[in-house]
C-alpha cells in the first residue's frame, strides 16, 4: 500500500506522522513544508524502520527497495524545497500579515468591510512607525465566498507569502474549511465567523465577534427580563446558523424561567410566512425571536404588521444591517436586534470619530464587520509588541494575556480564542437603530 | 383557516402565472423553458428600475416593462431557440438553462447583490374583512391571473391569430401547409410568454422583493405546478399552481414548516408515479 503524506491530514508532529504511516511499506511524501527539520527526522525514521534491513539482506537489487529509495529521495528533495528556514520568524524587514476574504462574488458586500477595516488600521499603524519599528506589509487573497477558494488563499498566504498571521474569511463555513491547515501551520488566525463550534479544537483561532451563543442568549434574556414576556415564540432559518441559534435560544429561555411557546422555521427562499405567523399566534407566543437572514427577516416583519399580529420581534444581528432595514421599511418599527455594535450609533466619542474617519476614507458608513477587523489588526500589533517577536507561539501566548482591551467594536478579553463578550440590543425605528442596552456574558 | 387559504391561493396564482408561460411555449415548440423564472425576475427588475431610478409613474413602468419584455422575448427566441430548432429536445432545454444562468449573473452585475423593495399599487395597506386580513396585492394577483386565463382562452379559440398559433402548436407541418407562417407564430408565442413573465414579475415584486435569485425557486415550483396539473394543459397549469400554493401553506401550518418545500416535491413524485398524465393531462409527458 502506498501512503501519501501531505500537510493537513491530521498529524501535528513527526511522531504522529510516523504513527499514521503505520506498517505501510511504501511512503510518498508529497509536501510537508510546515514541519521544518521534522521532515528529515521522519525520513530517517522511515528509513530505519523499513529499508535498513531489506538493504542489508538483498542489497539494492530488490525492486521494491529501489522504488522506495527513489520515492524517499524525491520526497526529500520536495520537502527540502518547502522546508527552508521559515521566513516568518525573521526579526527584520516588514511584518507580513495576510488577509483572506471575499474580494469577488456576491459576498463582496461584507468582504469590502473587512478589507477597509484592516486597511485603515494598517495605514494608521505604519504611519505611526509600525510595530517595534517594523512596517506592516498586507497580503490580500480572495476567498471568493467558497470553501475551496478559501483553502487555496490560506495555503498560499502560509506557504508562499510566509505571513506571521492571517485575517480570515468572514463566513464560519470557510473558517471550518481552513481550520486543519491553520492548526497544522500553527499560525495566529483572526476570524469573524460566529458559529459557536468554531473554536472547538482550533487553538490558533482568535475570534473578533461575539459567538452566536452569546447573541442568542442575550435575545432570550432581553425578551424575558426587559420585555417581561414569558411565552417565547422562535422562528429560524433551516441553515446551520438558524438551527444553532434556535437551540441556544430555547436553552436560554428555559434556564431563565420562560417557556418556549412554539418553534417555526423557514427556508432561505421562502416568500410567505403567514402560516408560521398564524401558528405562533395560535400557540400563544407573546414575542418572537427570529434567527435568519435579511430577506426573510424583512418578510416576517412586513407580514407581522400586515396580519395585524404586531408581535414584538427580536432578531439576529442581520436585523440591524442597512439592507434589512431598507427591505422591511416601516414594518421594522418596534423590532429589536441583537448585534455586536453599531459604529454609527455609538455614543462613545472615540467610536464616533472612528466612524467619521471611516466614512471620509471610503465614502460609506462602516458596520460591525469593519470595526471588528480594524480591532483585529490592533490586537495583533499589541500581541507582537508584548511578545517582542513575530514567532507564532509567542504571539499566541501574548494574545491569551490580553484583558479588557477597549476596541472600536467591542471590549476584548482573550481567556480563550473568544475575544468579545458583549452584545448590544438595538431598537429599530424609522430606519435607524438606536442602542437600548448592553448585555455582557462570560 | 380562511386567512391561510387566501394566502395560499395568492401564492398559487403566482405559480400558475409562471407555469402558464412555460406551458404556452411547451405546447408551441415542445421545449421546456427553464429560463421562465429568470424572465419573471428580469421583468420585475426592469419595472423596479424604471420606477425607482427613472422615477416613472408605477402604471407606465409596468407597461414599459411588459413592452420591453416583449422585445426581449423576440430576441430570446432568435438567440436561444431558433438556431437550435432542428436539434434534439435536450439541446434546446440546455440552452434555456444557459440563458437562465446568464440572466441571473447579469442581473447581479447590473443591480447588485442586495434585494430591492419595490412597492405595488397599494403600498402596504391591508384590508380587514371579518377576522381575515386581505393584502390587496394578493387580490390583484388573483384577478389578473383570472383575466389572463379567460383572455387567453378566447384569444386561442376565437381570434384568427390565436387559431393560427394554436394550429402551429398542434402540428407545425400541417400548419405550414395551410399557409401559416410557422416561424412568425413561434416568435409570437415566445413574445407572449415573455409578456406573461413580465406581468408576473411586476405583480409579485412587492411580495417577493426583487433580487437576482428570485426566479430560481419560482421557476422550479411553476414547473412542478405544470406537471401536477398535467404537462401541456393550460387549465392544468392553473389548477396545479393553485393546488401547490394551498398545499404548501397548509402543510406548513398543520404539519411542519421545516418541510414546506418537501410537500410540493413529494406530491410531484406521487403524481408522476400514479397519474403520469397529471390532473388534467392531455398527453403523456414524455418530454421530461
Amino acid at each position: 500500500m502506498l501512503v501519501a503524506l501531505w500537510p493537513g491530514r491530521g498529524y501535528r508532529s513527526a511522531e504522529e506522522m510516523v504513527q499514521f504511516v503505520g506498517k505501510s511499506r511504501e511512503v510518498l511524501i508529497v509536501r510537508m513544508p510546515h514541519f521544518g527539520l521534522d521532515c528529515s527526522r521522519v525520513l530517517l525514521h522511515l528509513y530505519k524502520r523499513f529499508l535498513a534491513e531489506d538493504l542489508r539482506r538483498t542489497g539494492v537489487k530488490s525492486k521494491k527497495a529501489c522504488i522506495v529509495i527513489v520515492l524517499l529521495v524525491l520526497s526529500l528533495l520536495a520537502t527540502l524545497v518547502g522546508c527552508g528556514p521559515s521566513t516568518s520568524a525573521k526579526n527584520t524587514g516588514p511584518i507580513r500579515v495576510g488577509q483572506a476574504t471575499a474580494l469577488t462574488t456576491e459576498y463582496t458586500v461584507v468582504g469590502q468591510y473587512l478589507v477597509n477595516g484592516v486597511k485603515m488600521a494598517v495605514d494608521e499603524i505604519n504611519a505611526a512607525g509600525g510595530i517595534n519599528g517594523r512596517q506592516i506589509e498586507l497580503v490580500k487573497e480572495d476567498s471568493a465566498n467558497t470553501n475551496p477558494a478559501a483553502v487555496n488563499a490560506v495555503n498560499k498566504l502560509i506557504d508562499a507569502d510566509h505571513v506571521v498571521a492571517i485575517m480570515g474569511p468572514d463566513l464560519s463555513t470557510q473558517n471550518f474549511a481552513v481550520a486543519p491547515i491553520v492548526n497544522n501551520a500553527k499560525i495566529p488566525f483572526f476570524v469573524e465567523g460566529t458559529n459557536a463550534k468554531l473554536l472547538v479544537d482550533n487553538p490558533w483561532f482568535f475570534r473578533l465577534r461575539p459567538d452566536d451563543g452569546i447573541a442568542a442568549k442575550s435575545a432570550a434574556k432581553f425578551a424575558i427580563e426587559t420585555l417581561k414576556k414569558t411565552k417565547i415564540g422562535i422562528i429560524h432559518d433551516t441553515d446551520e446558523f438558524g438551527v444553532g441559534g434556535r437551540d441556544n435560544i430555547a436553552d436560554a429561555v428555559k434556564t431563565l424561567g420562560g417557556t418556549v411557546a412554539h418553534i417555526e422555521s423557514y427556508n432561505s427562499n421562502d416568500k410567505d410566512l403567514v402560516a408560521q405567523l398564524t401558528n405562533l399566534k395560535a400557540k400563544g407566543a407573546e414575542v418572537i425571536i427570529d434567527w435568519g437572514h435579511p430577506s426573510q427577516s424583512a418578510t416576517l416583519q412586513r407580514q407581522n404588521k400586515q396580519l395585524g399580529l404586531n408581535f414584538p420581534i427580536i432578531g439576529s444581528p442581520g436585523y440591524s444591517m442597512p439592507a434589512t432595514i431598507k427591505l422591511a421599511g416601516d414594518a421594522c418599527n418596534g423590532s429589536y436586534a441583537v448585534v455586536d455594535g453599531i459604529p454609527t450609533q455609538n455614543p462613545d466619542p472615540k467610536v464616533k470619530e472612528w466612524a467619521k474617519k471611516y466614512h471620509d476614507l471610503f465614502g460609506a458608513d462602516p458596520d460591525f464587520h469593519a470595526s471588528a477587523s480594524y480591532d483585529g489588526m490592533y490586537l495583533l500589533k499589541m500581541a507582537i509588541e508584548k511578545a517582542g517577536s513575530t514567532d507564532a507561539d509567542a504571539i499566541r501566548k501574548a494574545m491569551l494575556t490580553i484583558r479588557d482591551y477597549p476596541g472600536i467594536a467591542n471590549n476584548y478579553t482573550f481567556k480563550d480564542g473568544n475575544g468579545p463578550h458583549q452584545v448590544v440590543i438595538v431598537r429599530l425605528k424609522d430606519g435607524v437603530a438606536e442602542v437600548r442596552q448592553t448585555v455582557k456574558v462570560d | 383557516m380562511i386567512q391561510l387559504f387566501l394566502n395560499g391561493l395568492a401564492m398559487g396564482s403566482i405559480y400558475a402565472l409562471v407555469a402558464l408561460g412555460i406551458v404556452v411555449i411547451a405546447n408551441a415548440v415542445n421545449v421546456v423553458n427553464f429560463a421562465q423564472g429568470e424572465n419573471v425576475m428580469l421583468g420585475a427588475y426592469v419595472a423596479a428600475w424604471l420606477t425607482l431610478t427613472l422615477k416613472l409613474p408605477l402604471l407606465s413602468s409596468y407597461i414599459i416593462s411588459i413592452v420591453l419584455m416583449a422585445i426581449y422575448g423576440y430576441v430570446f427566441q432568435k438567440v436561444a431557440y431558433y438556431p437550435l430548432r432542428k436539434k434534439p429536445f435536450i439541446t434546446v432545454v440546455v440552452s434555456t438553462i444557459g440563458v437562465s444562468l446568464f440572466l441571473k449573473n447579469i442581473a447581479r452585475i447590473i443591480w447588485g447583490p442586495q434585494p430591492i423593495y419595490f412597492s405595488g399599487l397599494f403600498g402596504e395597506k391591508t384590508i380587514k374583512v371579518a377576522d381575515v386580513f386581505v393584502n390587496p396585492q394578493n387580490l390583484l394577483i388573483l384577478a389578473v391571473t383570472t383575466c389572463l386565463v379567460i383572455y387567453q382562452y378566447f384569444f386561442f379559440t376565437k381570434t384568427p391569430l390565436g387559431r393560427r398559433m394554436q394550429a402551429t402548436a398542434q402540428d407545425q407541418e400541417a400548419a405550414s401547409l395551410m399557409g401559416i407562417k410557422v416561424s412568425r407564430m413561434i416568435a409570437l408565442t415566445f413574445i407572449y410568454s415573455s409578456m406573461l413573465a413580465a406581468a408576473a414579475g411586476v405583480l409579485l415584486a412587492p411580495i417577493f422583493f426583487v433580487s437576482a435569485d428570485m426566479g430560481g425557486s419560482l421557476g422550479l415550483k411553476a414547473f412542478a405546478a405544470s406537471i401536477i396539473g398535467g404537462f401541456g394543459s393550460v387549465p392544468g397549469a392553473i389548477i396545479g399552481g393553485l393546488f401547490l400554493g394551498v398545499l404548501e401553506i397548509f402543510g406548513a401550518a398543520y404539519i411542519s414548516s421545516l418541510y414546506k418545500d418537501v410537500f410540493a416535491f413529494v406530491v410531484l413524485v406521487l403524481i408522476l408515479v400514479f397519474m403520469p398524465r397529471g390532473l388534467f393531462g392531455e398527453k403523456i409527458s414524455t418530454k421530461v
